[in-house]
């Protein structure tokens, strides 16, 4: 309403104005340009009147500067005429000059509205966090108005937290003017929201900094949605992990039994020995040893298998590929003996170090080697080979598995690390699937192909830890 | 019982060293061999001995390697263990000519008694096999003639019947049958026939 009211003003302002003008042109016979008064018209016109509404303005005072010269003067060649020729000119350069502002500050005033109407928060603040530029967004977002928001400390209001301390994150400005990271802050409802936040320092001509400029958008929804992404593929791994472990019950059962058996057979040795009529201490000594060492051989695979049912979230360590190779391999034992196949294996013969999770690792290495076991048992070939290979490629480290079986048909390459795609009878197509999500999640790269006349090669890197961080 | 070894193949090291124990405990000679090869090329000491056997084996299976023995006649007694045993397995492997067939972790006791039962029977196969060699020695002493006599005698036939078909004297016949009775060694006809059905059993082998 204010406007509107100003704007009436102006339309009244900019009338009279013009009214008194022509009057004093048309009736006084005084010997100056008055008709570039008109000039004024068009300047207090500026403000209020549209692009479109100074160009009529401008005409209207033309017109008007004409009629007034043909009402006062009869005579065209006189020096009357040079000074309404003065003032036309005047008017038009001025109305010319006017229509251009008025369009450049137009466009000024359209970006300016798109700016606001942008859906992040944008906070204009000083160094010591008091609010000085609020946007819609920032309404919006947190649900403060820009009054309400204005001259109160910034991180107070919104209860700001991270990671890193504030005081840290105001030096890393200083220092680069720059800064750009996570957030956590509270709005008006108390609703906690995830924030990614970019700062920037505003200096002034000598250097000094003035304010801070921060733009925020709310991640909160799609880090939840990440998190539920991470968390379902950690539970899909398990789950998968689970029907493996199905599938490897008996190779399992070996690895437990073994130890257990002779255990018992020593102890039952051990007793014999001691219950001689003449005791046999040293030999009984030698079946305790027996004893205690073959507990802690079965107390070993026990501890392997409570990790691979355990569910939790990955866990990234410093892990020996080698070993994590020879870990997967006693797994597989029985399946490998159960179906005659050979297990060769290649290293450089130096340690392979990489930042991984042992149990999603050796999921991997073992899922690809089942695989292997199953192509070579359809094939039914004469080879049964799988050749396990490691090596060092630059900054990574790479894994092959190359069985002997009946390969990857041409039409499935592309789609091998599909979820649900499978060659199996009762596969459920998610093996490699989750392989590959795991090796992602390592930085790796996951991929088959067939290389000689038979078989498939599975292939993953990793990025390797420098030797000194590894040592 | 040292006069008697048991052999262990089992390509796990710690259960061959336990149950290497187990048998040295009650004086048993024991040698053990992580795979069937190292075992056949062992040469073995001529006493009552059996083997122990697991069926999980690398390489080759021990089931496998028990149809082997039978094909090589090597009548070594061989008691079968396993992890990880069923029911078809087992069918299998006393089949295949196991004496005893263990699920591992198996009872001192069990182990033992079938060791023992093992070496008991080898003993009395070798005794056996040496009486079918004295025997065949004493059978092939006698002539053509006697040994006619003895096959005929044993059989149930009456000394006329048998003089009859041979176009002999009964009194030769009876000469004969003495004769047939010293050099067998046989204290009463009732031995004899013992000693005559021994022989038939063992030589159609």
């Amino acid at each position: 309403m204010t406007d509107r009211s100003t704007d009436l003003v102006v339309i009244s302002l900019v009338c009279a104005v013009m009214a008194a003008i022509f009057i004093t042109d048309a009736v006084t016979s005084l010997d100056i340009a008055v008709a570039v008064l008109y000039v004024l018209v068009i300047m207090i016109a500026m403000r209020s009147f549209s692009a479109q509404g100074i160009s009529l303005l401008t005409l209207a005072c033309t017109c008007l500067t004409l009629v007034a010269f043909f009402i006062s003067h009869d005579n065209l060649l006189c020096a009357a005429f040079a000074r309404c020729l003065v003032s036309l000119v005047a008017i038009a350069i001025a109305g010319w000059l006017a229509v251009t502002t008025k369009q450049f500050s137009d466009r000024l005033q359209a970006q300016l509205k798109l700016l606001a109407q942008t859906h992040d928060a944008i906070i204009v603040c000083a160094i010591d966090g008091s609010i000085s530029g609020w946007n819609l967004g920032a309404h919006t977002l947190y649900g403060w108005s820009e009054g309400e928001a204005k001259n109160r400390r910034c991180w107070e209001l919104l209860n700001t937290r991270s990671s890193t301390p504030l005081p840290v994150i105001k030096d890393e400005l200083l220092t680069n003017g720059y800064w750009e990271g996570e957030l956590m802050e509270t709005t008006r409802t108390g609703k906690e929201v995830i924030i990614l936040s970019r700062w920037s320092l505003y200096k002034d001509s000598s250097g000094r900094p003035q304010a801070i400029l921060a733009s925020n958008n709310d991640i909160t929804d799609a880090r939840h949605a990440e998190e539920a992404l991470h968390r379902s593929q950690t539970e899909l791994a398990h789950v998968s992990r689970l029907t493996m472990l199905g599938e490897l019950g008996t190779s399992i059962a070996h690895e437990v039994n073994q130890p257990l058996a002779a255990i018992t057979t020593n102890a039952e040795a051990a007793l014999r020995w001691l219950r001689r009529t003449e005791p046999d201490l040293s030999e009984a000594q030698a079946a305790m040893e027996r004893v205690s060492s073959n507990a802690r051989r079965a107390s070993e695979v026990i501890l392997r298998i409570r990790a691979w049912t355990r569910k939790s979230t990955p866990k990234y360590e410093l892990l020996d590929i080698e070993a994590m190779l020879t870990d997967s391999l006693t797994l597989l034992d029985r399946e490998i003996y159960h179906h005659r196949v050979n297990i060769i294996r290649y290293t450089e013969g130096r340690s392979l170090h990489v930042s991984g999770d042992p149990v999603q690792l050796q999921q991997v290495v073992i899922n690809l080697i089942m695989n292997g076991i199953q192509a070579i048992e359809s094939a039914d070939g004469q080879t049964r080979d799988i050749h396990v290979r490691t090596r060092h490629m630059d900054l990574t480290i790479v894994v092959e598995i190359e069985d002997s079986g009946t390969g990857i048909g041409e039409e499935n390459k592309a789609i091998l690390f599909d979820a649900f795609f499978t060659t199996k009878e009762n596969g459920m197509g998610i093996g490699l699937c989750i392989c590959r999500s795991i090796i992602e999640a390592h930085g790796g790269k996951i991929w088959g192909e067939c290389k000689g006349k038979q078989g498939a090669t599975f292939s993953f890197t990793l990025p390797a830890l420098k030797q000194e961080s590894a040592a | 019982m040292s006069d008697s070894c048991v052999f262990i193949v089992d390509d796990d090291q710690a259960l061959c060293d336990a149950l290497s124990s187990l048998l040295r405990s009650v004086d048993l000679r024991v040698k053990s061999f992580p795979s069937p090869q190292e075992f056949l090329r062992h040469p073995r000491p001529d006493v009552p001995s059996c083997l122990v056997l697991d069926v999980r084996l690398k390489g080759v299976s021990g089931l496998d390697f028990l149809t082997r023995l039978s094909e090589l006649k090597d009548c070594i007694p061989v008691i079968v263990v396993t992890a990880h045993g069923d029911i078809a397995m087992s069918v299998r492997a006393m089949r295949a000519g196991a004496i005893n067939f263990l699920t591992k972790p198996f009872r001192d006791q069990d182990i033992l008694d079938s060791v023992m039962e093992a070496l008991e029977q080898d003993r009395q196969r070798r005794m056996r096999d040496q009486n079918v060699i004295e025997l065949g020695a004493r059978h092939s002493s006698l002539t053509p003639r006697e040994q006619q006599v003895m096959a005929m005698a044993t059989a149930g036939r009456m000394n006329k019947h048998i003089a009859g078909e041979l176009a002999l004297s009964e009194f030769t016949v009876k000469i004969h049958r003495r004769s047939v009775m010293k050099k067998m060694q046989a204290k009463s006809f009732a031995e004899l026939v013992r000693m005559a059905q021994f022989l038939s059993m063992h030589q159609c082998e």
